[in-house]
């Protein structure tokens, strides 16, 4: 048993932790939070995505352990007394959401997603060479690219980007993938 | 799980120190590899040392003299991926960790824990499974067995696993240095000698001792480093791993002929694939010679020995050769169109 | 949360009594974006034990040992069940029945027998997650094992050739060999011929949410468990009949469900046996399926080999149809899709001739998956018309127009209400499909060559009887409850925007519950059919409610609205008026000069047989004909095809349907979108490797089977046609649930085609094919 303590939420969490228990199964079976879902417990879904000191990361892989000291951000703990979060908000209007299963992941994935934005990180959709321009950059392809570790079944996936783009304050531009056969060139 | 033991290292000394005659540990930094194959079984630490706290080991820095990037292991693949000094001074190298699994997977993984990642072989990852891989000597299940992911270059009559990584390609390429530290002391791995072939020894991976741990990894920079890319082709459009890939640089002279290439596969072979033979063979020619870069191709690729489902790699990498080719002599030209203005 | 759900509620409280067809935010939106929806898996109980199924890893032969020493020893283990230690069922399921849906009759865990890999083999309990997972890693088994049969389609294996297929309750049996007209012999004269061979892999269900059971034996009479399926009914009288129960004595409750697509419909074996093990112990047990335990738990859809010959007129006119199926079935039983029923509805084609041939395989019983008939009948029926059509040097859609069915094939009785023309037409228009070019490959974008392709789209019209309550109170609040699931359709929210309407009230004073089997009884969600059989059944609840609510009003002699007609009453926040007079009566006063706080009725509808009238007057319906029922559609997809690396993308889909009435445009185009993304998942990414070698899927993650991440998914443009149907059911409703999925591999096959000027005829559609 390892000593864990922790801070989860609004909450200070000292408890006696096997090493092998991950994150996830600290927070559904033993703290009871069970807004944060196992997909697949391997890393390959997304759906047990919470934040680690502002940070998105997947709480299968995470060993509770390592989460001492940390602070743990989960979908439980984003809406404050008074409302819910904005993210929140528009997933709810926009329905990105079907089953719903995904959603808690989805959003708390796009809430890191826009952190990391903020702090200038590329992602595959750009052009690395060149700084990231913060939000003013997230085209419909970099939300896209930034949000594919979160599978959704019930493929929500554009009420998602909707979502996410009214979050992060930029109209719909005319870069959907649209075609256009003027642009392309006779064989 | 197996249960294990769970410690702390709070320096490096520690960590070797714990490590030192336990080759039943394992370190324990993002835990993307370990802990996925803990919990499928092929790994069964007794005992896991927590190396997080090694801050020490988190830098990123870009010099000059020499002109290198040296990389903490433990920095984290989104924050390397995302340091300008790299970015600029190397892309194929923060494509090479951009491209990769998800952006929460990013965040966790460690630098020297993705050059350690294994095979994602079906059978290696199931234990009901003969693996050599795994167990040596219960056979290989995915020779004649469902392998359309798996390697044509470097395998053998024992192992056909490919190494699944994206950043050990691209340092491959370009020569890249592996520093680790051990209770022997330190020493530096080139990364082309740093990975080992299947052989009659597949459940070697690598020249790593045990207890042995990376400490940073070191990028040489040349004037083909800044014209660099990684090209990833996969199935879908993210989070899969590559079924071909290429790190390739290049830089031209003035009169467009290949002062320097480099070109390194990944996907397909068991380890990361440098092409020296196609290098070789591009040197002194000109990057538009389509007949040179066939032939170029074809010295890679004439060894690749294609499996019941995966010879569809090798014609793909007989485009995405040429592809990443094309698009690091066009970086290359805008850069030499650059410097004459 | 309230304030979210307070702003959800007042976006759609305004004056209009219009509540039906209009976009409503789902109602549980608010609750599922805060993580504070319970899944099965989220519930806890007091005393809860964990359960984990051992699997299989050989296909095929008999357990010869085995060892729970080491497992038993784990810390925090209660038992370690093997098939020599686990308890019977009372009754065992049989195929056919008539009442409940069962995945499989094969019973695991009864003998040493294995039939299929995956296979229940031991069952563990233990007071932790950990312990249990620890202790199913080290029971410890030797085999003997026997070569599985997993034939490969085009085997020379002897297959058998059922008459008739059981396909659950809801469709009976269905033929399984079937001529119209001459067959094929038809074929011998026609002058235009298609033929070819197509095929389609493996295909797993993959919910996001694993399949999880909790059993609670409270007493030895009453058993309560909490499941993750697409209807508790099926659940219920499941239970009651395999542990000997009364109906009564069983509460089954599964509210929201993340995701079904057809697996959660029947109950398989891990819940059974769940449910045995809690009895057993006098513990609750809660077992959830891992990722890998989903491949071989509740089925999946069939691979399957789809020989189709087509013989036409040189104008394109269909003479004749003969299609042979084969498919592998489990060892115990007959299943097979019902991939020929398109064939028998879709184009007026007078000669047809179906037969399908099962391969007995050590694998366990495929199952429903979304649309299940129409998804691989419609592929192989449409890509053959997309062929014909470039063979014919003719218009795709002109194709289709001139094979354009006026009346149901089968048996030439009128449609219900049908707007395929309009689907095309307007289809065309928004992809702008004139501007098309016939000639394959002449359109590029750099390393991409550029197709288009379209299909037409059906799915039938499934109802079933279901069982709605409505209450209304004096408050002027109601509620509406019916034991139904929601599994991501929105099964609350058109609930109360049906009640809302019908008993003129804003919608947020309306509530809706789900999910338990003490409920009234609904249905599974399946079929696309809950929306229109439990929305009609709310609604007939609705308009009770109402009738009864203006007797009251009308009986009464100190009411103002005394001696009114009735029918001239409508009822509008609150207020009960007589239109066009100034005579009115508020609700409250009603109850009150009544002496009722609340008028409830249980609803119903009953659809009676297929094709039958449903519009609400049963003297109507007595008198009208049989219908063909279906809904229709076109698909159009855009490709990009990179031919040296052998990589598709898809750049644009587009899809315009005429369902029947659309409760709430929103979450129907949810549906539709969903439905979408599954066929082109079906077309390019998804495929469950089988190792023949072994008789096992090995791709059991979803790392390996592929589905869709947000980068592969373009902007997907739906729009619905009105499409007024008076026959179906009183709600006028056809269900969206399934069809997205039907036509849509077919498009994007057509569309490689017209970017590569290849014919590719097997799902999924991968590198290996292109290059």
């Amino acid at each position: 048993m390892v000593d864990l303590s922790c801070r989860i939420n609004d909450d200070n969490v000292a408890a006696p932790v096997e090493p092998w228990v991950t994150l996830l199964d600290l927070l559904r079976e033993r703290l009871h939070l069970t807004g944060t879902k196992k997909g697949c417990n391997h890393g390959a879904c997304g759906a047990c995505t919470v934040l680690v000191d502002g940070r998105r990361v997947l709480s299968c892989l995470t060993l509770a352990v390592t989460c001492r000291d940390r602070r743990v951000l989960t979908i439980e703990g984003l809406a404050s007394a008074e409302s819910a979060h904005p993210m929140q908000d528009a997933f709810a209007r926009h329905d990105a959401l079907q089953c719903g299963y995904c959603t808690p992941g989805q959003i708390m994935s796009a809430v890191g997603m826009l952190a990391e934005v903020d702090s200038g990180m590329p992602s595959a959709a750009s052009n690395v060479t060149h700084p990231f321009e913060g939000r003013a950059g997230l085209t419909e392809s970099e939300i896209r690219e930034r949000l594919s570790g979160n599978i959704c079944r019930c493929a929500a996936y554009q009420n998602i980007v909707a979502a996410v783009r009214e979050v992060s304050s930029i109209p719909a531009s005319g870069d959907e993938r649209k075609i256009s056969e003027q642009e392309f060139s006779e064989v | 799980m197996h249960p294990f033991m769970y410690v702390v290292a709070n320096s490096i000394n520690e960590a070797i120190e714990l490590s030192h005659d336990r080759p039943d540990s394992r370190f324990l930094a993002g835990g993307t590899t370990l802990v996925d194959l803990m919990k499928s079984g092929p790994e069964r630490p007794s005992l896991v040392i927590d190396i997080n706290q090694l801050n020490v080991l988190t830098s990123i820095e870009h010099s000059d003299e020499p002109d290198a990037l040296r990389i903490g292991a433990l920095s984290r693949m989104s924050d390397v991926a995302a340091h300008m000094g790299v970015r600029q001074s190397c892309p194929a190298v923060a494509e090479s960790l951009l491209f990769v699994a998800s952006g929460q997977l990013r965040n966790m993984a460690s630098l020297g824990g993705n050059l350690l990642q294994r095979t994602r072989c079906l059978y290696f990852r199931d234990r009901s499974f003969a693996c050599n891989k795994r167990e040596p000597g219960s056979g290989c299940s995915a020779i004649n067995g469902e392998n359309r992911n798996l390697a044509v270059l470097g395998i053998s009559p024992h192992c056909i696993a490919n190494y699944p990584g994206d950043f050990a390609v691209a340092l491959t390429a370009f020569d890249g240095v592996i520093h680790t530290s051990s209770s022997s002391g330190n020493r530096s791995i080139p990364a082309r000698q740093f990975y080992t072939l299947p052989g009659d020894r597949p459940h070697i991976e690598n020249v790593l001792e045990p207890g042995e741990l990376i400490t940073h990894i070191v990028v040489p920079l040349s004037p083909a480093s800044k014209n660099s890319h990684y090209l990833k082709v996969r199935d879908r459009a993210s989070y899969e791993f590559a079924s071909v890939s290429v790190a390739a640089a290049m830089e031209l002279e003035a009169d467009g002929t290949i002062a320097d290439v480099r070109v390194a596969l990944g996907g397909l072979a068991a380890i990361p694939w440098r092409a020296i033979a196609t290098e070789r063979i591009l040197l002194g020619k000109r990057f538009d010679d389509a007949a040179t870069i066939k032939r170029a191709t074809d010295a890679v690729l004439s060894d690749a020995k294609p499996q019941s489902h995966n010879s569809y790699k090798i014609s793909q990498a007989r485009a995405a050769i040429p592809r990443g080719l094309r698009i690091v002599a066009s970086i290359a030209k805008s850069a030499l169109a650059q410097k004459g203005s | 949360m309230n304030a979210l759900t307070e702003r959800l509620n007042e976006r759609v409280h305004d004056d209009s009594r219009n509540v039906i067809g209009r976009s409503f935010a789902r109602t549980e939106a608010a609750q599922k974006v805060a993580g504070a929806v319970a899944y099965t898996a989220d519930i806890a109980v007091e005393g809860m034990t964990y359960g984990l199924i051992v699997p299989s890893p050989i296909a095929k032969g008999i357990i010869e040992t085995v060892d729970t020493t080491r497992a038993a020893a784990v810390a925090g283990v209660i038992r370690v069940f093997t098939p020599d230690t686990m308890p019977r069922l009372v009754c065992h399921p049989e195929q056919p029945d008539w009442e409940i849906v069962y995945g499989q009759s094969f019973v695991p865990m009864e003998d040493r027998r294995i039939v299929y890999a995956g296979q229940p083999i031991a069952y563990v309990v233990a007071e932790t997650l950990e312990a249990a997972e620890r202790a199913a890693e080290v029971v410890r088994f030797t085999f003997r094992e026997e070569p599985p049969d997993v034939p490969l389609l085009d085997s020379a294996v002897r297959a058998s050739e059922p008459d008739d297929i059981w396909l659950g309750y809801v469709t009976g049996f269905v033929p399984a060999q079937t001529v119209r007209g001459i067959g094929k012999r038809a074929l011998e004269t026609a002058e235009v011929r298609v033929r070819g061979s197509w095929s389609l892999s493996f295909n797993h269900h993959n919910p996001m949410e694993l399949c999880a059971t909790t059993a609670i034996w409270e007493r030895p009479d009453r058993l309560i468990v909490y499941e993750t399926s697409q209807g508790a009914t099926n659940f219920r009288n499941a239970y009651a009949k395999l542990f000997g129960l009364f109906r009564e004595q069983v509460t089954v409750v599964s509210s929201y469900v993340g995701g079904g697509f057809g697996c959660k419909g029947p109950i398989w074996p891990h819940s059974w046996l769940t449910v045995l093990v809690a009895k057993e112990l006098g513990r609750p047990v809660k077992l959830v399926l891992s990722r890998a335990q989903m491949y071989t738990s509740v089925g999946f859809r069939e691979e399957q080999r789809l020989d189709l010959d087509l013989g036409a007129s040189r104008d394109g006119r269909l003479k004749a149809m003969h299609l042979v199926k084969t498919s592998p079935t489990c060892s115990f039983e007959n299943w097979a899709e019902p991939s020929w029923y398109p064939l028998t509805f879709m184009y007026a084609c007078p000669n047809l001739e179906t037969s399908c041939r099962l391969l007995p395989s050590s694998i366990m019983s495929p199952t429903f998956m979304r649309a299940p008939g129409e998804t691989p009948g419609m592929f192989v029926q449409e890509c053959a018309m997309n062929e014909l059509a470039a063979q014919l040097d003719v218009d795709p859609i002109e194709l289709r127009i001139r094979n354009h069915a006026d009346v149901y094939p089968v048996d030439g009785s009128p449609w219900s209400s049908k707007r395929l023309k309009d689907c095309y037409a307007r289809g065309a228009e928004l992809v702008g499909w004139s501007r098309r070019k016939a000639r394959p490959g002449s359109t590029r974008d750099g390393d991409w060559l550029i197709g288009t392709g379209m299909a037409s789209v059906s799915h039938t019209v499934y109802r079933q009887p279901a069982y709605s309550r409505v209450a209304l109170r004096e408050d002027g609040t109601a509620r509406a409850s019916s034991g139904a699931s929601d599994i991501g359709t929105g099964t609350v929210t058109f609930m109360r925007q049906i009640t809302a309407e019908v008993l003129g009230l804003p919608l947020d004073r309306v509530t809706a519950t789900i999910g338990q089997t003490n409920l009234p009884e609904a249905p599974m969600q399946a079929g696309a059919s809950l929306s229109a059989s439990l929305g009609s059944a709310t609604l007939n609840a609705a308009r009770l409610v109402k009738a009864k609510v203006v007797g009251l009003a009308t009986a009464d002699p100190s009411s103002a609205l005394h001696g009114v007609d009735p029918a001239s009453i409508i009822l509008d926040d609150g207020w009960l008026t007589a239109q066009g007079t100034d005579k009115r009566e508020r609700l409250s006063r009603v109850f009150r000069l009544a002496g009722l706080t609340e008028v409830s009725v249980d609803g119903s509808f009953q659809p009676g047989g297929s094709g039958r009238a449903c519009t609400g007057d049963p003297e109507r319906d007595k008198h009208e004909r049989h219908r063909g029922m279906h809904s229709w559609g076109a698909i159009f997809a855009t490709v990009a095809v990179d031919t040296e690396l052998g990589l598709v993308r898809v750049r644009r889909l587009t899809g315009v349907y005429s369902c029947g009435r659309i409760l709430n445009p929103l979450l129907a185009k949810s549906q539709l979108i969903g439905g979408i993304t599954w066929g082109m998942s079906q077309a390019l990414f998804e495929a469950s490797y089988m190792d023949r070698r072994h008789g096992r899927f090995v791709n059991t993650n979803l790392g390996e089977y592929l589905l869709p991440v947000n980068a592969d998914v373009p902007t997907i443009e739906v729009e619905f046609l009105e499409d007024p149907d008076p026959f179906i059911n009183p709600a006028g409703v056809k269900g969206v649930g399934e069809i997205g999925i039907v036509g849509v591999a077919a498009a994007i096959v057509d569309a490689v085609w017209h970017a590569t000027g290849k014919r590719l005829r097997h799902l999924p559609v991968t590198p290996e094919a292109l290059l």
